[in-house]
């Protein structure tokens, strides 16, 4: 990242909803790049401009409200400022909020980093009738202050010139800010400054009157590095210990309270001067748009409606139109892949079957992932995000989850079509880590956009006169299920971890701009991708090996490569030895012009228009006109009829059929010797207490590298042949399991695979964001062993009284909502009395 | 985290009660109506917790005014031109003062 010895490092700081990252972009443009920090989960974004010829890297500190080492977020920033030395700090400070956002300042200023303001929002300021004096402000916190309008780029340039100033000035006496914390604290300051600075390390390290007050707070962090680098470690720790209960005796408050109140003090009194109120405080359009979006009824259903519109927009528009438009250019993309490959052998099914179509399975979702991202962001700078963990907080409470759970299931997908994934990277935001857990641990029961397939084909199959309502059960039954789960977890073994009260900030409504909400989406969407390639990728290699090895015994093998050429032998003698084209198509012949069938036969599915077939025809006939002839049903480009090559044609085709019938039961007959067939046949004892027959246990095995498999290796399993589109696979399905299937069957098997554990994916997803692969491990054998048991007491339960399916759904439905209201209210009544005890 | 409850609690609950009987008319923020002002006298929580309302703005002698009433649900509250929701559960640590 550091190029020449010119370039400077400036960290960019900020509480949330100061328009930070409006800043952010507009100092760097395009040049940005995400990463995490290592080992945790906050992001950092660094971004680069050129200013008066040298290269200037901003790194985006997390916002945070202030600089203790109370959150992940805020120990990130501070390491940050302590340890990298950037050679400046900017800190984006909301105008209309000046008092507040000194807090920070001060926080920031006491760090000895030379320091700038960017006064933002001057125009919501503006509007509030709110004049600011930057020249006295600039004057009272000691550092220079520019007045920018980050979402329409005002004032950038003064920025990036004040950086470049102070960054070249140093600590000289730009930061002069030092703020007095009266006759109580400043003795006691004093007295540790001193103590300390016998300490050449940490005075050659570390800012002593910050380490002094950050002591005195007694932050943790401030301790550690104490212990770290000073050598008389113990008499300073009890000496602060000594000088804060003696402040605590004498002054009957703590020395950390009397410091904040001293900030405030200080903020209030820089405000006073420096700020003048030229209209009354006065209730503003925010809280005239909260008073109908927070309101106890029509907030929930405003809520319900902005839902139904997110589903909407993205199952409906990028569901059903832009992404059968994007699969196109996926599956372009794919052949042009395949094509690049090895022709033949294990390699080629590895790189294909194992690595490739498991990468383009979750791709297909990406268009409807960007559009969700989209009008997520859009939610999110708008500031209504705020407003529904508000509105959501009191009912996912009772459940031990948190009103900030509610993006996290909505990406999961509550309704149906989401994807774990994102939901569980989305959990980064909540602080209260006890309902973050829970909520990582819900997410994957929701219905993702993998699982909706199987759903629509069993309910296509046995439940055709009732397919909206199943679906609409399938949802509601999900929620409920996860929601029992989510409170019994949170009673049980999430119980020791660390909950929090519910705080949130209400930031006022902004319009979003089209910009910045691209930006964020096409952030988000790309590190969805990256994960999922890289993720992808490792996995994938394992579950080919299991459903490739060890491949069909030599005997079989002989056995089909014998039908193949017995097929090419028939072949060869139904053209007749006399025809001019058996010459042809003799030895590698045959399998070039195999390659030039399937060619012609997949483009000519592609071409609509008349045109667009002659001009098809052009160009094979280009290519060999001999073969062109054969394809052509033994006519020429020219029209002329030849019927030997017409013979061809008839014969091939039969041909064709037989060699793709012969390799799907090649390809079905691996897939039952192979270790995942026998772990499928070895699980059929078990797991036909709930109907899964050894075929199914097959696809669920291998579902658990991703789901989109599911339906895939259903398609191989019952040999629904080369064009395995949904309603062949139906069809098959049907046929297959009209004997030994009854509704009740697909019904357990439904509600085992809602339940069914997470894919590889998102559990190594669950994996980075809890840190921990005992969470990972619990997050995968869990919801099997509860998938079972529902299953189980779906299966037995409808075959014991004999009812269909649409009873038993109504059944387990009646039943689920009975033990969901009743952890409601055993989980609410405990919620209260926590929160009254406390 | 118990303990240092127990240090960073500056108004003890029992004391608390008996102060409020012959002093000022505290009562938890949950028991303000809508659209009251009120002056923090205390705030409660753990050490973090204290941290945390203070860097958002609450402290000690902070003036709000109470939006919305929770039940169900948080609590809506406004200071400059910060809008907060805090839980019911935080709404009753918090001991307030008309003003």
């Amino acid at each position: 990242m550091t190029g020449s010895p010119d370039d400077i490092i400036v960290a960019l700081a900020g509480q949330p909803n100061s328009g930070k990252s409006t800043i952010f972009n507009a100092l760097t443009g395009a040049r940005q790049h995400v990463a995490n920090y290592p080992g945790i989960t906050v992001e950092k974004k660094t971004g680069t401009y050129r200013f008066d010829g040298r290269k200037t890297v901003v790194v985006d500190l997390p916002g945070t409200y202030s600089l203790t080492s109370y959150t992940q977020e805020e120990r990130v920033s501070r390491d940050f400022l302590l340890h990298e030395k950037p050679a400046a700090v900017v800190d984006v400070v909301d105008a209309s909020n000046l008092e507040r956002n000194l807090y920070l300042v001060f926080q920031l200023a006491e760090m000895g980093i030379p320091m700038a303001l960017a006064l933002n929002m001057m125009d919501v300021a503006g509007q509030r009738g709110l004049r600011i004096d930057t020249e006295l402000l600039s004057q009272q916190v000691g550092m220079p202050v520019v007045p920018t309008i980050g979402n329409r780029g005002k004032g950038i340039d003064d920025l990036r010139e004040a950086i470049d100033r102070i960054s070249k000035d140093g600590c000289g006496p730009q930061t002069s800010l030092r703020l007095d914390y009266g006759t109580a604290v400043e003795p006691v300051l004093g007295r540790l400054e001193k103590r300390l600075s016998e300490n050449v390390i940490l005075a050659a390290r570390y800012p002593l009157r910050w380490l002094a007050l950050k002591l005195m707070e007694n932050d943790t962090e401030a301790q550690r590095l104490v212990r770290e680098h000073a050598e008389n470690k113990e008499n300073i720790l009890s000496s602060v210990a000594r000088e804060r209960e003696l402040f605590q005796s004498e002054q009957e408050q703590t020395a950390e309270q009397a410091i904040a109140i001293s900030r405030y003090q200080i903020a209030g009194e820089i405000v006073e001067r420096c700020v003048k109120r030229e209209k009354e405080e006065q209730r503003t359009l925010t809280d005239r748009i909260d008073e109908v979006v927070c309101n106890r009824v029509a907030g929930p259903i405003f809520l319900g409606g902005v839902l139904f519109l997110l589903y909407y927009l993205t199952m409906k528009i990028g569901g059903e139109h832009i992404a059968p438009w994007a699969w196109k250019y996926w599956a372009m993309l794919r052949d042009v892949i395949a094509s690049v490959l090895p022709a033949e052998g294990l390699i080629r099914s590895l790189l294909l079957s194992g690595i490739v179509d498991g990468v383009f399975a979750i791709m297909n979702y990406l268009p409807i992932f960007l559009i969700l991202f989209l009008l997520i962001a859009i939610l999110e700078d708008s500031g209504y995000m705020a407003r529904v963990a508000f509105i959501m907080d009191r009912a996912l409470r009772a459940f031990g989850l948190h009103g900030q759970s509610t993006l996290p299931m909505i990406l999961g997908g509550v309704v149906v079509g989401g994807c774990a994934i994102p939901g569980v990277m989305a959990t980064r935001a909540m602080k209260d880590q006890k309902a973050r857990m829970t909520t990582i641990m819900i997410v994957p029961l929701m219905n993702c956009m993998a699982k909706v397939p199987l759903y629509v084909l069993l309910v296509s199959i046995f439940f055709k006169e009732h397919q909206a309502i199943m679906l609409w059960f399938m949802s509601l039954i999900t929620l409920g299920v996860a929601l029992i789960v989510a409170n019994v977890l949170s009673l049980t073994v999430l119980k020791r971890q660390e909950s929090e009260p519910f705080i949130l900030e209400m930031p006022p409504y902004h319009l979003p701009t089209i910009t910045g909400v691209i930006r964020r989406a096409v952030e988000r969407t790309w590190l969805f991708v990256k994960k999922v390639i890289t993720i992808i990728v490792a996995v994938a290699i394992v579950v080919w090996v299991f459903i490739t090895f060890p491949g069909l015994s030599e005997e079989r093998n002989a056995y089909y490569d014998g039908e193949v050429n017995n097929a090419t032998e028939t072949f060869m003698k139904n053209i007749g030895e006399d025809n001019p084209y058996a010459k042809l198509l003799a030895g590698s012949g045959l399998k070039e012009f195999g390659g030039y069938w399937d060619d012609y036969k997949k483009q000519r599915m592609g071409a609509k228009s008349k045109d667009a077939k002659d001009a098809l025809k052009e160009k094979f006939s280009r290519e060999d006109l001999e073969f062109f002839k054969i394809v052509n049903k033994g006519k020429g480009l020219d029209g002329k009829k030849d019927k030997y090559a017409k013979k061809v044609y008839g014969a091939y085709k039969k041909l064709d059929k037989k060699l793709k019938r012969l390799d799907t039961a090649r390809r079905k007959e691996t897939v039952h010797v192979s270790f995942a067939g026998r772990f499928g046949r070895f699980l059929e004892p078990v797991s036909q207490w709930a109907g899964f027959d050894w075929k199914t246990n097959i696809a669920l095995a291998s579902s658990f590298a991703a789901k989109e498999n599911l339906v895939a290796t259903l398609g191989t399993i019952y040999s629904a042949g080369e064009e395995s589109s949904g309603t062949t696979l139906a069809t098959a399905m049907e046929e297959d399991t009209a004997e030994t299937w009854t509704p009740v069957h697909a019904l357990a098997l439904m509600l085992f695979v809602a339940l069914f554990p997470p894919c590889i994916a998102t559990l190594i997803m669950v994996r980075v964001e809890t840190g921990s692969t005992k969470w990972m491990l619990f997050a995968a054998t869990y919801p099997i062993i509860l998938g079972f048991i529902i299953a189980v007491i779906v299966f037995q339960g409808g075959q014991l009284l004999s009812l269909t399916a649409v009873q038993v759904m109504t059944f387990f439905s009646l039943f689920i909502f009975t033990i969901l209201a009743a952890t409601y209210f055993v989980g609410e009544r405990s919620a209260v009395k926590k929160q009254l005890s406390g | 985290m118990k303990q240092s409850v127990a240090v960073y609690d500056l108004f003890d609950d029992k004391k608390d009660q008996e102060v409020d009987a012959v002093m000022t008319p505290a009562m938890p923020l949950a028991m303000a109506s809508a659209g009251e002002r009120v002056r923090i006298i205390s705030l409660a929580g753990g050490r973090g917790m204290h941290q945390r309302l203070a860097s958002m703005g609450l402290n000690v002698s902070s003036e709000i005014e109470v939006i919305k009433k929770g039940f169900p649900g948080p609590f809506l509250i406004a200071f400059h031109d910060t809008r907060l929701a805090i839980g019911a559960g935080m709404a009753h640590k918090i001991m307030v003062s008309p003003v």
